[in-house]
């Protein structure tokens, strides 16, 4: 019996399949759905409904339980009128309904203040800018990682000081991309890049010297030698895990986003999730929160179904 | 060891030197055609964490026009090593080795090579993957040329599938167009059938013998399997491992045509002894690390339940 639920990895059929993947998602907002709704889970605080007695109250303040049932004390105490009010979350934690609420009107009610931007137009700056990142560290990193993987003269000059240089953290060249890029998008792009390019090429050479041997021999013997060994051979025997690695390497560059843009003028989804939480609107915070882990998931999904499309003879793919 | 092969002599009254008249000439006529292939005291030596170690030493044969020729030797002896001199893909560090006169110095189209693993481009089609070589040297109507050797190999029905949509005998049957479609001088195989089923080897061997017999080619075919040697190959060229050397080069006295019914022929199991004598003189010492495994066994089931 419980042996079946570590059966192995194949025989999951493709409807099992989807409907564990839903309830991945479905666990967490149940959890979410139980904190939120059932009012003997959790919520510390009491939303205060009829401030009674009590002075500095006001119908819906949040206050501590325990403060509460102080003041509830007092006044009955004092024999003045009871306050009353209800369990309720911290403001730090909206409920499901409000985020998706807030969620709808980000992108349907203007924003409170006249120029600022709205939620569309912040989130596709913020992808302009990871599109850019990446785009920058792709050019350098693929051929490069290729070159490094297939060529162990390349590999041995270069990789040292990249695997030394990975590990200094991205954020930490912010100050100095401000001094050099000014303060617009340029230290953003560039702080994406730095966090994108050094583990891009260790992963792509790599990969690039995962490619059976026999297989260049096989070309060599077939008198391909030179440059072709590389485009008709390395890079199309490497394509596919290429590919895999490079949707890998921009969920990374999502995760440099939110620090890059930081960085001189404040902009993008960022400038919008600080915004909105200044104003305590943690609604709106969450629901920006999750836009960039659907982008970031939609595209991914998207790019996994393409890469099935592109490399039919990907026998790995069969595997998921 | 010995007993056993005066024994097949005695009682087939046939050694594995004698030579009916028919393959006598047959070998008179191989030596009347040019010389392919020539090695000339060729060594490989590397350096290994242990020290220098003689990978190959002396080697010295050579290989005529359309002959077919195994190599065989256990392992560790440096026959793969040799197939990849010959084909350019390693270097020697002593020696020669001449094709038509020629040294090699690195691969050419002029040596095919068909491997033991599966050495097909698994982004190609099979088609595609049988063009590669004409595509490369920019030679003739390469589509046509690949769809002529599929159809030798009896594969043009599955042109446009994947490599890994075959199944193992198949692959290698491209790998062999693959290597041919470049009209190569001689054809290397290392241990080709090596990871092939008993059933399929056979097919296979049988097929390469076709082949050969077709086509203007030379074959040089590692393996460590006698039968097969034994079957495949005009001579043998037996070698021994620490340091690689050959230590004889027999010509096969089975006559041609070949077919498996021979196989229990007297020349046929004269031979056989003759290698076996050659490759298996003394048992191998066994590995540390498998000397360390003594099972003990203890007596599970009941003292009556026997099942011998």
């Amino acid at each position: 019996m419980i042996s079946n639920w570590f059966g192995g990895r194949m025989d999951f059929d493709a409807r099992k399949r989807t409907l564990f993947a839903i309830g991945s998602f479905l666990l967490p907002l149940l959890v979410w759905c139980l904190v939120s709704y059932v009012p003997f889970i959790w919520h510390p605080k009491i939303e205060v409904t009829v401030p009674g007695g009590v002075d500095y109250f006001q119908v819906g303040m949040l206050v501590d339980k325990a403060q509460f049932e102080e003041e509830t004390a007092y006044t009955r105490e004092q024999k003045l009128a009871l306050p009353a009010g209800i369990p309720a979350n911290p403001i730090y934690l909206p409920a499901p309904h409000e985020v998706a609420q807030a969620f709808y009107t980000g992108f349907t009610k203007a924003p409170e203040q006249k120029d600022a931007p709205w939620l569309h137009e912040s989130l596709w700056h913020s992808i302009q800018i990871i599109l850019w990142g990446f785009l920058i560290s792709s050019l350098i990193g693929v051929p490069l990682g290729i070159l490094a993987g297939t060529y162990a003269s390349v590999g041995r000059l270069s990789e040292p000081f990249i695997e030394f240089f990975r590990y200094l953290p991205a954020p930490a060249f912010g100050a100095l991309a401000v001094a050099v890029l000014g303060i617009y998008d340029g230290p953003k792009i560039a702080i994406i890049v730095i966090g994108t390019l050094f583990q891009q090429v260790l992963i792509i050479a790599n990969t690039t010297r995962k490619l059976e041997a026999t297989l260049i021999e096989a070309a060599r013997t077939l008198g391909t030698r030179g440059a072709s060994l590389v485009t008709k051979v390395v890079l199309p025997g490497i394509l596919p895990d290429l590919y895999r690695d490079q949707r890998i390497l921009l969920g990374w560059a999502w995760t440099y986003l939110i620090v890059a843009e930081l960085i001189g003028t404040s902009s993008g989804i960022t400038w919008y999730i600080t915004q909105q939480a200044r104003y305590q609107h943690f609604d709106t915070v969450y629901a920006a929160i999750m836009i960039i882990g659907i982008i970031g998931f939609g595209t991914d999904l998207i790019l996994a179904r393409l890469g099935r499309r592109l490399f039919p003879w990907d026998r790995a793919q069969d595997r998921r | 060891m010995n007993q056993e092969i005066t024994q097949a002599i005695n009682r087939d009254g046939i050694g594995y030197l004698d030579q009916s008249e028919a393959v006598k000439a047959r070998f008179e006529s191989i030596r009347q055609r040019e010389v392919i292939l020539e090695v000339r005291d060729l060594g490989k030596r590397f350096r290994s964490p242990q020290g220098e170690v003689d990978a190959l030493r002396g080697i010295n044969f050579s290989v005529h026009r359309r002959e077919f020729i195994c190599v065989i030797g256990p392992s560790g002896c440096g026959k793969s090593t040799l197939a990849r001199i010959i084909a350019g893909l390693d270097h020697h560090t002593s020696g020669e080795a001449l094709l038509d006169g020629k040294p090699i110095t690195g691969p050419g189209q002029d040596r095919g090579m068909v491997f033991q693993g599966y050495s097909l481009f698994p982004w190609l089609t099979v088609k595609k993957n049988v063009m590669f070589g004409p595509l490369m040297n920019r030679r003739g109507d390469a589509e046509s040329d690949a769809l002529l050797w599929l159809e030798l190999v009896g594969l043009e029905k599955f042109a446009d599938a994947y490599p890994h949509q075959l199944s193992g005998g198949m692959r290698q049957r491209v790998a062999i167009a693959r290597a041919l479609v470049n009209q190569p001088r001689i054809l290397l195989m290392d241990e080709p059938f090596g990871a092939l089923d008993a059933q399929t080897r056979a097919k296979m061997q049988s097929h390469l013998i076709d082949i050969w017999r077709n086509v203007d080619v030379t074959v040089l075919f590692i393996t460590h399997d006698l039968d097969e040697a034994i079957y495949l190959a005009d001579r043998i060229l037996v070698l021994k491992a620490h340091p690689g050397e050959v230590q004889e080069i027999i010509e096969v006295p089975v006559p041609r045509p070949r077919s498996p019914a021979q196989f229990d022929s007297p020349e046929f199991r004269a031979t056989k002894a003759r290698l076996a004598e050659l490759i298996h003189p003394e048992p191998e010492p066994m590995p540390e690390d498998e000397q360390a495994v003594k099972p003990h066994l203890i007596r599970f089931t009941n003292v009556a339940d026997n099942v011998e």
